[in-house]
């Protein structure tokens, strides 16, 4: 068996099995369960204590717990990285052996979330460094050791940058010269464009 | 010390000075091995900054005729009158290298930079990404040494760089 | 007929009807075909209308009669003007599916259809070409290095990574303008020492960036420049090199006086401050060259020159007190402090002198000043009382002869009033044509005014049109690439050129159909025309025979039997023809009427009426049945 939302692979067997743990639960409890699970993978933090209470009267141990919420948060971000509609989703997961009522509940707040979680994914993608701020100066040279009469602009740029691996900002100070500045800015420009056809 | 250009033929000079410019703005410098005249390793060390002082001095200051030749009184007229063609050939060069000497002066300069544009189609968070990036990378020289920046920006990220730069380039184009 | 069905069944299929592959002509389309095709095209054409219609035919009668109506009412919302019914339908004919079926194909939305199976978008295809070149590469085997053509080494070896390092060139075009007096010397030097581009940078592989580099710089200048000269360079009505010369100047002086008034405010500034000054203002003397210095700066000479005297002064004692510091120590100490005490004293004596001095100094300067200026008073008092004198001592030269010079000075007064006037009558001479001269050289001036603006807006009209235009033509370049691309990417179904070949086809068959009608129709126009000719003969004939055997009739027996005779044949004759053209019109009729038979069983009319029959009995057992339920009910 495929599944989209495994990305057109077989379902892992951990999530098979934890999915029977997901039906012992409401699907009332489920659906508040599936919400606390998707503010943790929006960044904005899980409430552990609530999340034993919703599971409190279906008796839950602490590794019960532990499985359910891993095993929604397999579901949504792996049906949000796969961009799997909730209909197919919901029919999915009832083939795994979610109940239905479990599989809608599941799936509505996966509709309500989909966008979201799917921006905060692009987000959290891998890059390469960051550009954080710019800021820049023109300096105009009269005179210098080397030439009487220099008389021309040039230009300090200080780029902010978050670096690839260590995650810092770094900060970039350096002068250009007049030229170069006006060859990086119409390369920069030209790059721009072809950005924009994309 | 530029006495010792006597000692050359007028054509071995042209060459000569021709290719101490050279080295000066960034080519290749003269070598010993192809002047004939026998000169002390010190002598042609000698020589040959003599000759580039001369020739920044005389770009630097935008000497005349005279003031140049009055430089190479001890030197013989023809081997005199060939350093001036040179300068005077050369002028436009010099004073460009001259230049970017004066704008390296600051701690760090931008020496070269390259782009790249990608398509990133997908990661390991979503598999449909479809986002186009453009890496850039500098090579800033500092105190000496090469020193590469790079940066992935996105759209806006680059959109911001190019409005922060277009305002710098009307101040620019003011002092132009 | 059947090009026309292939084409009707193309744009079924296309809608999504399921056409089996063999079936090739209308003729071959079943009731159940027929409406499902009829149902999707109205579904694509008014989705409202069409989505309330079945795509397949119900097994009850009374529900296909239902179905069929509502069908027919549908064709005719959309603006079907043919006859329609639930007959159309499910007692199918030919020749009405097909107009049926053609309206319905006219009708339908074209973009739509093309949209469903093309691909827009620059991205998508972008995409698809990723998706290829990525596909590609995986197929190459990987091979190990030294094993690799050219070809693979592009995309698995790592290849020579060299980065973007530019070094500056020389090139002979680039050489800018003012330095013409040399060009001789430059021009030798790059005929004979120059090394060609390739080998002036010291890599190789930095030849290629070198150029590159040099080239969009200078392009952005030239793209920069052009712009500035043509939003104010033009307006400025200078040339080139003026309007370059008097930005700089303009430039030069703000900066100048940005700087000035960066050295002027602190007059009374602690020691760096006045020291900073003097250099900026020496940077500024040196800036501005030969200018002959302002009073600001050589205050600021003169108070650092007092600065600087007190500072030397207090390192000289300082210098002075380091060497006595080295003797031993006991009463060292106290003669130094003595000597430092006395150095102290020294020192604040010399300063108060020093104070004593400057302000004796500045008194001096002042009541210098006073005295100077006191000086320059009594000296010009002086001046004015000798023009006096000079005066008084001529009126008391002329005295002793009063009359006679009285008079002389009359004459004299006279002769010059007259010439004033003599003056100024020739000054109004000169100066009317003068005066006109000006209006006219004035009225010249502004029409060139007029006439040099009007030439600008010109100018910057064309600018526009020019950049416009290149736009323009870009946009259409780009149009034309795109479209080019597209047409290579089209499905090269040979529908297209088969359509226009086969309508071309018809167009000649018509038109050669068309001769042969005019043919025939002039053959026919001759042969009416030769009957026509014939009965006129044939009556005149038998007019002037008639007569003429009447005439002898009266007087021979014999004749007035071939009177008789005569009259006989013409008669018979009459009736001949009159047979002959009605068996005409009777075969006429004939093949009109065959070819209404023709058409009638092209109907299938005796099938037609079988299965009516048939349908006619199901609805009455339907409503026997229906009865049979009600009154069980």
């Amino acid at each position: 068996m495929r599944f989209r939302f495994c990305g057109d692979l077989d379902c892992p067997d951990w999530v098979l099995a934890e999915i029977s743990t997901l039906a012992k639960i409401s699907s009332v409890k489920m659906k508040l369960l599936c919400a606390q699970v998707l503010k943790d993978l929006l960044g904005e933090g899980i409430d552990y204590d609530k999340i034993a209470k919703l599971t409190a009267d279906a008796k839950f141990e602490s590794g019960d717990i532990k499985a359910s919420v891993a095993v929604l948060s397999f579901i949504l971000s792996s049906a949000a990285k796969h961009d799997v509609d909730s209909e197919s989703l919901s029919s999915e997961l009832q083939q795994l052996g979610l109940p239905k009522e479990h599989a809608t509940a599941l799936c509505k707040s996966y509709e309500d979330k989909h966008s979201a979680l799917q921006d905060k994914l692009r987000q959290t993608s891998l890059r390469l460094g960051r550009l954080q701020s710019v800021s820049w100066r023109v300096d105009y040279t009269l005179s210098s050791s080397d030439l009487r009469e220099v008389n021309e602009p040039v230009i300090q740029l200080k780029l902010q940058t978050q670096g690839a691996e260590s995650g810092r900002t770094e900060t970039n100070v350096f002068s250009v010269s007049a030229d170069k500045f006006r060859v990086l800015l119409a390369e920069l420009k030209q790059a721009q464009t072809m950005m924009n056809t994309l | 010390m530029v006495v010792l250009l006597n000692s050359l033929s007028v054509t071995d000079c042209l060459n000569l000075c021709h290719r101490v410019v050279d080295g000066f703005c960034g080519r290749e410098p003269p070598r010993r091995a192809d002047f004939s005249a026998a000169w002390s390793l010190e002598e042609w060390l000698q020589l040959l900054d003599s000759l580039a002082a001369l020739f920044r001095a005389a770009v630097g200051n935008n000497s005349s005729d005279e003031e140049v030749s009055a430089g190479l009184a001890d030197v013989g007229s023809s081997q005199a009158a060939t350093v001036l063609k040179v300068l005077r050939a050369r002028q436009a060069e010099i004073r460009r290298a001259l230049l970017d000497r004066t704008a390296s002066i600051s701690c760090a300069t931008l020496q070269d930079f390259d782009w790249q544009l990608k398509l990133a189609l997908s990661s390991d968070k979503i598999s449909s990404l479809h986002t186009p990036l453009l890496s850039l990378s500098l090579n800033v020289r500092e105190n000496e040494a090469l020193r590469p920046v790079t940066m992935e920006m996105n759209k806006e990220e680059l959109n911001t760089l190019i409005s922060s730069l277009e305002t710098a380039n009307k101040v620019v184009l003011l002092l132009k | 007929m059947e090009e026309v069905d292939k084409i009707l069944i193309h744009a079924l299929k296309q809608v999504g009807t399921e056409v089996s592959e063999d079936t090739d002509s209308i003729k071959e389309f079943s009731s159940e075909l027929i409406v499902e095709a009829v149902v999707r095209c109205v579904r694509v054409i008014d989705p409202g209308l069409g989505s309330a219609l079945p795509t397949s035919l119900p097994p009850g009668m009374s529900a296909r009669f239902r179905v069929g109506m509502s069908l027919a009412q549908a064709c005719q919302d959309i603006g079907y003007k043919g006859e329609i019914g639930y007959q159309t339908f499910l007692y199918s004919n030919e020749p009405e599916i097909r107009s049926l079926l053609m309206f319905l194909v006219e009708k339908l939305p074209r973009e739509s259809a093309e949209a469903s199976d093309q691909p827009t978008g620059k991205s998508v295809v972008l995409q698809r070409a990723v998706a290829a070149a990525v596909k590609a590469q995986l197929a190459v085997p990987w091979l190990p290095t030294n094993c690799r053509l050219p070809l693979q080494s592009e995309t698995q070896g790592l290849g020579s990574l060299h980065s973007f390092q530019v070094q500056p060139l020389s090139l002979p075009y680039c050489t800018k303008g003012p330095d013409k007096k040399h060009l001789k010397e430059l021009k030798d030097y790059q005929r004979d020492i120059l090394p060609p581009v390739t080998a002036q940078p010291s890599h190789h592989a930095s030849v290629v960036a070198s150029i590159m580099e040099q080239h969009t710089a200078e392009l952005t200048a030239a793209q920069e420049w052009d712009n500035e000269w043509k939003s104010q360079g033009l307006l400025s009505r200078l040339t080139p090199q003026e309007y370059r010369s008097r930005k700089m100047s303009r430039l030069h002086k703000r900066i100048q006086e940005q700087l000035r008034s960066a050295v002027l405010p602190p007059p009374d500034s602690s020691f760096s401050g006045a020291r900073s000054s003097s250099d900026l203002s020496e940077l500024l003397q040196a800036f501005r060259g030969s200018a002959p210095s302002d009073d600001i700066l050589t205050k600021g000479t003169h108070f650092t020159h007092t600065q600087k005297f007190t500072f030397t002064q207090e390192v000289s004692a300082v210098t002075a007190s380091v060497p006595t510091g080295r003797q031993s120590e006991g009463d060292i100490q106290l003669r130094q402090q003595e000597e430092l005490a006395s150095l102290q004293k020294q020192f604040e004596q010399l300063c108060s002198n020093v104070e004593q001095l400057t302000a004796d100094m500045k008194h001096m300067t002042v009541t210098n000043t006073q005295m100077l200026d006191e000086l320059k008073q009594t000296e010009l008092g002086n001046s004015d009382k000798e023009e006096k004198i000079l005066v008084k001592k001529k009126t008391i030269d002329l005295l002793p002869d009063a009359e006679n010079n009285l008079l002389k000075l009359q004459a004299q007064v006279e002769a010059s009033a007259k010439r004033v006037v003599n003056l100024a009558s020739q000054w109004e001479k000169h100066r009317a044509p003068l005066i006109e001269e000006h209006r006219r050289l004035k009225e010249i001036c502004s029409n060139q005014e007029v006439e040099s603006s009007r030439k600008l807006s010109e100018i910057k009209s064309l600018h526009d049109k020019i950049r416009v235009s290149t736009e323009e033509a870009k946009k259409k370049e780009d149009v034309y690439k795109q479209l080019v691309t597209e047409l290579e990417n089209l499905p090269q179904d040979a529908s297209r050129s088969a359509y226009t070949q086969r309508i071309l086809e018809i167009v000649s068959n018509i038109k050669k159909q068309k001769e042969e009608i005019t043919k025939i129709l002039s053959d026919t126009k001759e042969l009416q025309k030769d009957i026509n000719n014939l009965t006129g003969k044939l009556d005149r004939t038998f007019a002037v025979t008639d007569e003429l055997v009447f005439k002898d009739a009266k007087k021979d027996e014999s004749v007035r039997k071939s009177y008789k005779y005569l009259a006989a044949l013409h008669e018979n004759c009459n009736q001949l023809i009159q047979t002959i053209e009605d068996t005409g019109t009777i075969l006429r009729e004939i093949r009109d009427l065959e070819e209404q038979i023709e058409t009638e069983n092209g109907n299938k009319t005796v099938a037609n009426l079988e299965r009516i029959l048939d349908d006619y009995r199901a609805i009455r057992q339907e409503n026997t049945a229906l009865a049979a339920k009600v009154r069980e009910g």
